[in-house]
Order: C-alpha cells, then structure tokens, then sequence
C-alpha cells in the first residue's frame, strides 16, 4: 500500500531518468524516523476517502483518481498530509540515484567540483560609460 | 586563572579580526573566550549528499532550531523576522555566504545628507586601510573599477557569473541600471594558503574546501601562531568591575558548568549584535542596576535587522543556475542611494541592494515548488520540475533599515540556555520607509526578470528567516547621553571595555556588514594597540 502512494505521488519518469520513490529507500526512513503509524492513519484515512468518492478501494483506483484523494486528504488533514508529503521529497531528493539524474553537477562528497566559464567583463562597457553613481561627502 | 592584558569575548568576524591585529604586539598576552566548540570542515554537511536536510536541523540558521549546547534561545515571536547567527568558533562566519561589499561613504554621512538617523563618528575615508587590509585578510574576489564606490586597491579575480548571471547583467544593460560581479570572501585562486573555489554551492553549512573565507581559515590561524590563546565552549555571563568601577574581567562558565574568574587589563567585547547587549545586560551590579553600560538605556535598543524581500524568476533555458557559490553571483546599487531629485517615482529615503542570487539546489526547489504549488505530484511532477531546476535565479533586496528606538531586545528569563543564562525576546517592527523600499524593490526586479525574459513565480517581502544582520545595540557616538561606546569603541563610562563588532554600528547601510563590522575593528584594535600600555599599566 506504501508503495502504491509513493508511487502515485512520485513516480518515475523514463525520459528524465528519475527513479519512482518506491524504489528508493524511503519506507526504510518511514521506520528511522518513527512515521510508521502516521502514514498507516494517512493510509486508512486514503482507503476511505476512495470508497466515499469512487466506491473502490485504493488499490482499483487510476492514478489520477488516488491522486485527487491525496488532494482531498490534504484539505481535511493537512498537517498529517503535508508532513508524509515533504518527507517524502526529502528523502527523495537527497538521494544519490536521484541527485545524479538531475544534472546538479557534482555530488558530495564532492570529489572533483564543478567549472563555470569563464567570463567576458566587456559587459560591464554599459556600467563604466555611465560614470560614478556613489554619493561623494565631503 | 592567571590574568591576561586583552580578554576577547567572542571568536566570530570581529573577534577574530580582533585577536590578529592586537596580537602583532608579541608583548601582549591575549585570550579570547568562545561559548562555542570547533567545528571540523571534514564533518560539514555538504560532504555528504543529504546535506541540505541539514539546513533544517543541525546546521539551520536558527539557534532555537539548532539547538546546540551554546545556542541561547531567541524569542522573536514579536518580529516579522527571525534572527539568524552561528555560536561557534568562528561565529556566524562559518554559515555565512561570504557576501563581501563595503557600506558607502554616504552611509556615514545619512543625517548631514538626508536628515535621517545620525552621522557616524567617522568616515568611510577614516575606513578605507582597514577595508583594504581586511579584504587581503579574508580573501576577497572582485573588480576592482567599480561606480558606485570610491576605488578598490586590488581584489583576487571575480566570482564567475555563470549562464544565469550573465543573463541578468544584460538585463541590467537594457534598463541601463548599475550592477557589479559581487564582492565574495571566497579565494577564486589559491591564496593565503586555502585553495580556490570549487563551484560547489553549499556554501551556507560551511565550506569543507576551506575556500570561503570564514574566520577560522583567516584570521585565527595567524592570532593563534602570533599567541593567542583560545578557550572554546567557555560561556561569559558577567563582566565585572573593580572598586574604581573600571572592568576587572569576566565570570564564566566552562563546558562543566564549573564557574571561573578571568582578569584582564583590557575587555573586548564581540559577541555580535545580540551576544554583546545580552551580555551587558546581564551584567547587573548597584552602579548599573539596569546592565553594564546602560544607564541612558540604550543598550539592546536600535536593532536593525536589514529586512529582505525576495523575488524569484524561472528562464525557458537550462542556465545551470544551481552550480556555483549561491549567494555570490552580481549585485545592483542602482537604487542604493537616496532618490531625492532623480527622475523617478520615490516615496522613501535612503535605499537597497538588489543582490543576485544563484538557483536553489535540487531539495529546496522541490520543497518550495510543492509549497507554492508550482511542483505537482504525481506523473507531471519531474518534467516541472525538471522546467524549474537549474532554471531558476533569485533576487534579494537588502534594505537599508533605519534605527528606531523601539526595536530592541531584552532578556528572556523564561528561556534560558543550557546553563541558566537568560535568553533574549526582541521588539522589531518594520516602518513605512522600509515598506516602500521594498516594494519598489520587488517592482524594480519583477521589470528586471521581464527583461531578461524570465517569469516571476514568487516575490514576497520580508523574508522571515533573514535576521542575519544583526546591528545597533550599543551605538557608537561622540555624545555620552545618545551613545554607548565613542568613536574609538571605548566605553564612555569604562576607558579599559570596548565594543569592536556591529552593535556599534550607528546606521545600518544597505549591504551586508561583515566587511564593514571587521575593518572597524581593525581600526579601532589599531589605535587601541597605541595606548595599549597606558592602559595595561593602569
């Protein structure tokens, strides 16, 4: 069940190279950070939400039908909701496997850095030609 | 405990810069009491990948959120802004971005120019060694050639700009407003022994590389090969003052708890614009009943606290904005000076820095896209935010915050830190002047990125965990009855305790102080280094 709300939420993406959350480690950090029981309320509170409004359980339901009963949740938990949700892009988005599809150029332990060109200051052409703009005290 | 000639509290940018100058008098015995421990940059967050959760836990800006044993708590429930420091070996230097421009010479000049606040006791010529030995200390990259300061004598080569910095000087060419690469305490070359730069970006949980210039990396190594002795996790709570009513030393306690006598000849006190009136305030005795130094009760008042709006702008191309020293990229002093007689709709005095800042990295753009609603979940999630990473450049506007006497702090006896020691509560209210400035700021760059072609997703003013610059609690000033410390940085009432970091400061600029706060502490060590016997022998 876990895995199915992490999925609806992230989901990976071929094109971009990002991996879906439940492939990650984020269930493992559920359990370090002692938020076992809050998804399993988030979870049952979900299960209820889809059969009120769809009269399925979350398990039948199309991605974009759970992902209105995440929506729903929210507006009538949000707290719960909100705190699962950032943890889950925490945990997500300080993964190695994530970091490295994103092109954030290097990843920590930071061995080799990252280069910038270099620039060209005859930019500043525009700034020179308008002279000193500071106020002189004399 | 044996007594010394020059006690220092505090080992943060003026403490520091404190120790190395006094401390080329090879006579002098020098300690400096640090209620922080030593950090080690091999343990800072960014050498592991999670390093940006640390921002929100160990290494926030927040004491109250940090929690460290030498945190004390900080009330600023009756704020708009929350303050922000580092109690550390090195102070708030070791969190900070580096972001390393001069005030302006009219900023020592605010009432004779505009009729607001009050002149400083000197001027930014009475400055400019100071500054230039400073920025030689710490390692400062620029250009030199600027037009909106007096000459610079040399600086170590510019930070790069990178694809999205060039993006918005050509913008600021359109609009034909001022702007400048950013004068940054980071070695864009190797230089005093600390290496360059590497363009990794977390440069706010510490440098592990060592190229940022944070005090530990400049100053102390040379105060500390010239003498000077150090004790960490050594917290002062009292100064006191001997039958003359001169100061005598200090209380404190160390890491046990166990409570110490240091004497000195000389006090200096920089534990910053809220460290140092704390301190004074808690130093209560029948001759001050009220805190050391205060009897006209000025201590803890004109905090000012440079409120930030922000603007964000996110460009259709990949600009690579998250590589790179974040809070380092450009900077504009196009609306810095007061406006009155220019051409252009003002309803404020004095003015602000538009400072240009990198992308944010891979969580924060998460976290406040989802925040903010920009970010959906669910299949639409990574190519938005694939559309916003790297994609993204930020403007802050630092506004120059006028002095007001009801924007203070005072203990906190309900809060106190780990040894008993009232915390603070501060009073701070934003005027209309600041208002204004600040909407005119958020104008200003909303045009700017229309400019550049980049679209606004977010501008708010002000930004809550931004109380960084901490200034005015112990103003310096000739006149004894509207000032704390005099043009010297000597206590008017105490001739061996002075007051060398930004408490003194009378106004507050609109740029960030650590380069101002340190050359004045050179100059004020450098003078007192001249009396220094006088002063020791009495």
């Amino acid at each position: 069940m876990i895995s199915q709300f992490l999925d609806v939420i992230l989901p990976g993406d071929a094109s971009l190279g990002a991996p879906p959350a439940s492939k990650l480690n984020i269930q493992d950090s559920f359990k370090q950070q002692k938020l076992e029981q809050q998804m399993e309320e988030l979870i049952t509170f979900l299960e209820s939400l889809s059969l009120v409004k769809f009269n399925m359980t979350l398990t039948e339901l199309e991605t974009e039908q759970y992902l209105l009963c995440v929506e729903l949740a929210k507006r009538k938990k949000v707290r719960l909701v909100s705190h699962l949700i950032l943890h889950c892009l925490k945990v997500y988005y300080t993964h190695p496997q994530v970091l490295s599809s994103l092109s954030a150029g290097s990843i920590p332990p930071f061995p080799n850095g990252n280069s910038i060109e270099n620039d060209d200051w005859s930019i500043l052409e525009d700034v020179f030609e308008r002279g000193p703009i500071f106020r002189d005290v004399l | 405990m044996e007594r010394v000639d020059i006690l220092i509290v505090g080992s943060g940018a003026s403490g520091a810069a404190a120790a190395w100058s006094l401390s080329r008098d090879s006579s002098l015995k020098i300690l400096c009491l640090e209620q922080g421990s030593i950090t080690d940059p091999a343990k800072y967050p960014s050498t592991s990948p999670q390093w940006e959760l640390t921002k929100q836990s160990k290494s926030s800006f927040d004491p109250n959120v940090r929690a460290n044993e030498a945190d004390f708590p900080i009330d600023a429930s009756n704020s708009p802004i929350s303050l922000a420091n580092y109690n550390g070996f090195g102070g708030s230097t070791i969190l900070y971005s580096g972001h390393f421009p001069r005030f302006h010479p009219s900023d020592f000049a605010v009432k004779s120019l505009d009729g607001v606040a009050d002149d400083w006791p000197l001027s930014y010529q009475d400055l400019e060694p100071f500054f230039t030995q400073n920025e030689k200390m710490m390692g400062v990259a620029g250009l030199v050639g600027d037009t909106a300061y007096p000459d610079y004598e040399s600086l170590l080569p510019p930070v790069s700009l990178g694809a999205g910095g060039r993006k918005m000087a050509e913008a600021f060419n359109k609009l034909n407003w001022h702007w400048w690469p950013s004068y940054s305490a980071i070695n864009t070359r190797h230089h005093q022994g600390r290496p360059p730069c590497i363009n990794l970006g977390p440069c706010n949980t510490g440098c592990a590389q060592g190229a940022k210039g944070s005090v530990d990396m400049t100053y102390w190594p040379e105060a500390k090969k010239q003498g000077v002795e150090v004790r960490t996790e050594c917290t002062v709570f009292d100064i006191v003052l001997d039958y003359k009513g001169r100061a005598k030393g200090v209380r404190y306690l160390d890491k046990e708890g166990a409570e110490h006598l240091q004497e000195a000849a000389v006090v200096i006190l920089a534990g910053s614009g809220i460290g140092t009136p704390r301190l004074l305030l808690n130093s209560k005795s029948p001759a001050y009943p009220n805190g050391l130094l205060n009897d006209n009760g000025l201590v803890g008042r004109n905090l000012m606290l440079h409120p930030l709006a922000y603007v964000e702008g996110v460009f259709e191309s990949n600009i690579q904005s998250s590589i790179g020293p974040h809070g380092c990229c450009l900077l504009s002093q196009e609306f810095y000076e007061s406006q009155v007689g220019k051409d252009i709709e003002c309803d404020f005095i004095r003015g602000y820095t538009m400072q240009i800042l990198r992308g944010t990295p891979p969580l924060d753009t998460a976290l406040s896209g989802y925040l903010t609603r920009r970010l959906p979940l669910g299949s639409k999630h990574h190519q938005a935010f694939a559309k916003t990473f790297n994609h993204n450049m930020g403007i802050a506007i630092i506004s120059e915050d006028l002095p007001e006497w009801h924007n203070h702090i005072e203990l906190d006896s309900e809060h106190c830190d780990r040894h008993g020691i009232p915390g603070i509560k501060v009073h701070y209210k934003m005027n209309d002047n600041t208002k204004n400035m600040l909407k005119h700021g958020i104008a200003r760059s909303k045009e700017l990125f229309s400019v550049a072609g980049a679209k606004v997703v977010s501008a708010f003013s002000p930004v809550k965990h931004a109380g960084w610059h901490l200034m005015g609690t112990a103003r310096m000033g000739l006149d004894p009855k509207t000032s704390v410390v005099n043009q010297h940085g000597q206590a008017h009432s105490i001739d061996n305790l002075f007051i060398v970091d930004s408490s003194v400061f009378v106004t507050s600029g609109a740029v960030n102080p650590v380069a101002t706060a340190q050359a004045l502490t050179l100059k004020i060590c450098d003078e007192l280094r001249k009396n220094i016997k006088e002063l020791v022998k009495s």
